[in-house]
């Protein structure tokens, strides 16, 4: 079973001021537009979604390994 | 990203950032070792795939990679997505796909290209994976379920069914070692009707999928699924999968599906096209270097399955125009004045085609309304009071409070 992040939060909402909810609101929902808009954005590369193609079953982020992709890779960032 | 966000700046979210197309979706090899009657590529009028060359030929290849770069100085873009997509795109076999690769490389750089495939997943094996491991690729696979639910659409051309070769194929790969999970994406998996939504979602978790899409079979008001007998039994399967989903909590797997259109109820748009996203920001090239609007779209023939570009003529952002997508993408009349839009976003574009007009709400509204129905009660009694009540959240307050 691969793990991934889960869809919930682990924190237990039910205990939190409404300070806090609205903090926590706040960065779930900026999250949310960045990997709606531009996934790759994010830290963690998350773009398993992929970006609006509904017949493509999504993606994650691979390294490339091969030599001759990475100098073309390196070339790409002059 | 602490702060909140302005609702000027959810204003921008809802209406989209700037849309550069910046996805292509490559048709590496048109034929296919399976015939899935639902196939929108064989099985749904559109016959386009016979009259083109069987594998792309080098010079589309060589001439998308500098359409890619032409592209991109005019954009500003310093990434582009190419999917390889088909037919069965390893079909193409892995010397020609090694070959494919480094020459849209070597001519795209320095425009960083992430390549990702859409497979069925029967020739996978370890090699193929070595080979996508060293070239940074990701890959999704098309799995209807268990054999019992999957076979009866995905078959081959003898009309047995394929899913335990794929699924024998899953476990082999599995056994072998990491690199099946590290690189797969996540899974399609087209709505059987006649299957219990609940039971499809715990398949996938029980067989270790964590990550998968409910794609709603093609057709419209014109070209029916097959099989169709209205919306009804998709609504169900929908609503059975989606609470299912959502009470397994903190260990529910990702879906699509439903999550682009929950985050629709936070105000953010969503980019995926079967939920009203921008056709405008990926285009289909073919083998023979035609240039097409989301192939799906072909289904409803006529204009829209007339090659009217391509890339030995044509740059890359014509087919907007020469398709009408900001005309006819815009969302049906009816659906402007539909409280639950910004989840479904008036649903896929080919699904709502009648012959004339895009102008209808997708074949499958019914099942998207009460859909988004449901979400906005678990919404309205699992989100804190405090956040619908205020205002500088995106929530709308229409949709929550009584």
């Amino acid at each position: 079973m691969a793990s991934t992040p889960k869809t919930a939060s682990t924190i237990d909402l039910s205990k939190a001021s409404d300070a806090e909810l609205k903090n926590i609101h706040s960065q779930v929902l900026s999250n949310l537009a960045l990997r709606a808009n531009d996934p790759s954005a994010l830290a963690d590369g998350y773009d398993r979604h992929g970006s609006g193609h509904s017949r493509s079953g999504g993606s994650k982020p691979v390294e490339v390994q091969d030599v001759r992709a990475k100098s073309v890779k390196a070339k790409a960032v002059k | 990203m602490h702060s909140y966000l302005s609702r000027g700046h959810m204003r921008k979210v809802e209406e989209g950032i700037p849309q550069v197309l910046d996805w292509i979706i490559l048709k590496v090899v048109q034929r296919c070792n399976l015939n899935c009657t639902y196939c929108y590529v064989y099985n749904r009028g559109d016959d386009s795939w016979k009259t083109r060359a069987p594998v792309v030929l080098d010079s589309v290849i060589e001439k998308t990679a500098l359409r890619i770069v032409e592209h991109s100085q005019k954009y500003g873009l310093n990434k582009f997505v190419v999917e390889l997509h088909g037919g069965e795109p390893l079909l193409l076999g892995k010397k020609r796909m090694q070959s494919l690769i480094d020459r849209l490389r070597e001519i795209c750089a320095p425009v960083y290209l992430r390549i990702i495939l859409q497979t069925n997943g029967l020739l996978l094996d370890e090699e193929w994976l070595k080979l996508f491991d060293r070239n940074g690729i990701s890959f999704g696979i098309s799995l209807d379920g268990p054999p019992e639910i999957a076979d009866k659409f995905r078959i081959f051309r003898n009309g047995t069914g394929s899913t335990q070769n794929l699924l024998d194929k899953i476990n082999k790969l599995r056994a072998a070692g990491p690199d099946f999970e590290r690189l797969l994406g996540g899974v399609l998996c087209v709505v059987n009707p006649e299957s219990n939504g609940a039971e499809i979602v715990r398949w996938f978790v029980a067989n270790g999928f964590d990550a998968f899409e409910f794609l709603l079979p093609d057709g419209n008001y014109t070209n029916y699924p097959q099989g169709w007998n209205g919306a009804d039994p998709y609504r169900r399967f929908l609503l059975e999968a989606f609470e299912e989903w959502y009470a397994m909590d903190g260990d529910a797997p990702q879906i699509r599906l439903f999550e682009m259109m929950l985050m629709g109820f936070m105000g953010i748009k969503s980019s995926l096209d079967a939920l009203g996203g921008d056709l405008r920001k990926l285009c289909v090239i073919e083998s023979d270097g035609t240039i097409g609007v989301s192939d799906v779209v072909r289904m409803c023939r006529g204009d829209y399955a007339n090659d009217k570009l391509n890339i030995f003529d044509h740059p890359l952002d014509l087919h907007a125009s020469a398709y009408k997508l900001e005309e006819i993408q815009q969302p049906a009349e009816q659906c402007q004045k539909c409280e639950y839009l910004q989840s479904c976003g008036g649903g896929y574009l080919p699904h709502r085609f009648d012959g004339n007009t895009f102008n209808r709400p997708s074949i499958y509204c019914d099942a998207l309304y009460a859909l988004s129905e449901r979400m906005s009660q678990k919404i309205r009694m699992d989100m804190p009071a405090s956040l619908l009540r205020d205002p500088s959240t995106s929530l709308r307050p229409t949709d929550f409070i009584e």
